[in-house]
């Protein structure tokens, strides 16, 4: 019994045989009915487990123009991104460019910092100019004034004041357009004074900032004492201390009567070398003026409820009630009044710190002559050019974060379009 | 079994003819199943291997017309890639189950089937040998039935027709050799 003829026998070789063994193919199926089986339905099944039928549209094609439109619409959608951000925050760079081109630069006599603080809508708080001037002097001065109006926007003036002998000053003050300032150069009036030409003396609060550098700090405490006492002023608070290494240092919260104020601004300047001053008045005469007319409200509403008390035929209960009205309003004065006498002791006596460091062999910076002027340009030059890449490397940055989120989606989405696309290969070749 | 003809119109290589329209899988599969099956027994695929030979060769094709790998482009060429696909199966078995394959003697036997299975069936074919077979001694009828209908041994046909087993060896090959030949006449002429 054979199994079948063909069944095990190597294949031959010769053109005759393989026509041999194609009959005896074609006997073993006509002869046996050796009939080949119908896979059919068996294969379309397993096919549709695999769930791959032919789609009418080729399910690779599909996901491929999937991806690609995904990735079109991603890499317009990082456009978009990018455009936003540039549009929104170009003008915010170039900003930035121009701030740091503002750096205060100490050792060119130039206007160094400017700030312009607008008044703001419905706020009580007045538009505001502060500029910072350097005065090429000897010992370099940084100089801060800043006058603003008491009123809510008022509209403001500005000065400029000249100062003499070749040392070009520039001080711009703002101050209120119905002010009574006299003039920038009156600023020892204006800032310092107090006589004006109104009916009630202006009352302002002064506050500066002094650093000193001394190259001995012997001697400085007591000296600082003695220039107290001779303003008729007083020390409120005082701080010694001994900082990096050697070097010492002091800083006192000075009063001082604002009459004597210049005059002592002057003499400690003595005590060493300024290295930093700034200065500032604040003008508070509406709200004094407004708290003394309260007061004066306030004391003839006493004054009239005193006369109710003397009505003869009043009744206990009448007298209660209004005694009680009495104590309440007088209690009102007093506070009152109270706020009155802070508010005077604050423009009677002006504020100043004063800081004072030691530094031996210590130089103040000099009239630049035109080759330092040079190599400070060079010099800045280079740093404001480090400063531009630097805000350009910020401002890249800050927008890298959408960018890279973008990348990363899209390399994920072609890694896993890869993938699929191997395994989709890989299940077609087994 | 389906066997249309519509393989006459000219095209370029590569590009499907003009009034061809690809077969569904389930078309594929009734039109192709029966002579890659046949061409899997000339290849000398054993009973046991030869379905899933079978199988497997249609699924591979199937799923590379699926995702586009493989066009159809007419039924001849259709064929020819499932031959390609069965021989690589039967191959790449022969290698699994430890045994080198005759490559020389299987790129003969494609080329003896695709001289003489003119269509992609083997229909024509069998029809022939089945008018050849009329033609044949009785003797050899006999023993042709006995070997390949009834599988016997030679030996025992050799007992049955009262011959030495070589004898039946003989007229065994001998018959083939005939029929071959008439079968060779009929589908050329």
């Amino acid at each position: 019994m054979n199994n079948s003829s063909l069944s095990g026998q190597p294949l031959p070789r010769d053109n005759g045989e393989l026509k041999e063994r194609l009959v005896e193919v074609g006997l073993s199926e006509i002869l046996s009915g050796d009939l080949p089986p119908d896979y059919t339905q068996a294969l379309l099944k397993r096919l549709d487990e695999t769930a791959i039928r032919p789609q009418p549209l080729h399910r690779d094609t599909a996901v491929r123009r999937a991806a690609q439109v995904s990735a079109f619409l991603a890499a317009a959608a990082c456009l978009l991104l990018l455009l936003r951000f540039a549009e929104d925050h170009l003008q915010e760079f170039a900003k930035a460019s121009e701030r740091v081109a503002a750096v205060p630069d100490f050792r060119q006599n130039k206007l160094a910092t400017k700030n312009f603080t607008p008044a703001r809508k419905g706020s009580s708080e007045a538009g505001m100019r502060d500029y910072t001037v350097m005065v090429p002097e000897q010992r370099s001065r940084e100089e801060s004034y800043t006058v603003m109006s008491a009123e809510p926007r008022q509209r403001t003036q500005s000065y400029t004041v000249m100062v003499p002998e070749n040392r070009q000053r520039s001080e711009q003050y703002t101050v209120p357009r119905e002010g009574r300032f006299s003039s920038p150069q009156g600023a020892n009036t204006g800032l310092h004074g107090t006589p004006v030409d109104g009916e009630i003396a202006r009352k302002i609060r002064y506050n500066s900032t002094l650093n000193l550098v001394v190259d001995q700090f012997d001697g400085v405490i007591d000296r600082v004492n003695s220039v107290v006492a001779r303003h008729d002023g007083y020390v409120g608070q005082t701080n010694l201390g001994q900082m990096r290494g050697e070097q010492r240092s002091g800083s006192w919260t000075i009063r001082i009567p604002v009459g004597n104020y210049q005059a002592f601004l002057q003499e400690v300047d003595e005590i060493g070398i300024l290295d930093a001053r700034h200065e500032s008045a604040q003008d508070v005469t509406v709200q004094f003026t407004d708290l003394e007319r309260r007061i004066e409200n306030k004391k003839k509403l006493e004054e009239r409820i005193i006369k109710l008390l003397e009505r003869p035929d009043d009744e206990l209960k009448h007298v209660i009630e209004v005694e009680r009205e009495l104590a309440r309003i007088r209690s009102e004065v007093e506070g009152l009044e109270g706020q009155r006498q802070v508010m005077l002791n604050q423009t009677s006596l002006a504020t100043i710190t004063l800081h004072v460091r030691e530094e031996r062999d210590y130089v103040p910076p000099t009239v630049p002559t035109v080759g330092s002027r040079l190599g400070n340009a060079w010099s800045n030059g280079f740093a404001r050019t480090g400063n531009f890449f630097m805000n350009l490397a910020i401002w890249f940055i800050e927008r890298l974060i959408p960018i890279v989120i973008c990348l990363i989606v899209a390399f994920f989405l072609l890694r896993w379009l890869r993938s699929w696309r191997a395994m989709r290969k890989l299940g077609a070749g087994s | 079994m389906a066997t249309t003809s519509n393989q006459k119109s000219p095209s370029k290589p590569g590009q499907p003819l003009a009034d061809f329209t690809p077969d569904t899988p389930e078309l594929l599969i009734r039109r192709h199943q029966t002579g890659i099956w046949r061409y899997l027994r000339f290849l000398g695929a054993d009973e046991d291997v030869v379905d899933d030979l079978l199988q497997e060769t249609l699924l591979a094709v199937l799923r590379k017309d699926a995702d586009g790998t493989f066009k159809q482009q007419s039924h001849k060429q259709t064929a020819a890639y499932l031959r390609a696909t069965a021989r690589n199966q039967f191959i790449s078995r022969h290698r699994k189950a430890g045994r080198e394959p005759d490559t020389v003697a299987i790129e003969a036997a494609e080329s003896v089937w695709a001289d003489v299975a003119r269509d992609y069936g083997l229909e024509n074919y069998l029809e022939a040998l089945q008018d050849c077979l009329r033609s044949v001694s009785e003797r050899a009828a006999s023993a042709l039935r006995l070997f390949y209908s009834d599988r016997r041994s030679r030996v025992e046909v050799a007992d049955e027709l009262g011959m030495k087993p070589a004898g039946v060896k003989t007229l065994l090959r001998r018959t083939r050799e005939s029929l071959r030949d008439c079968i060779e006449r009929k589908v050329t002429s």
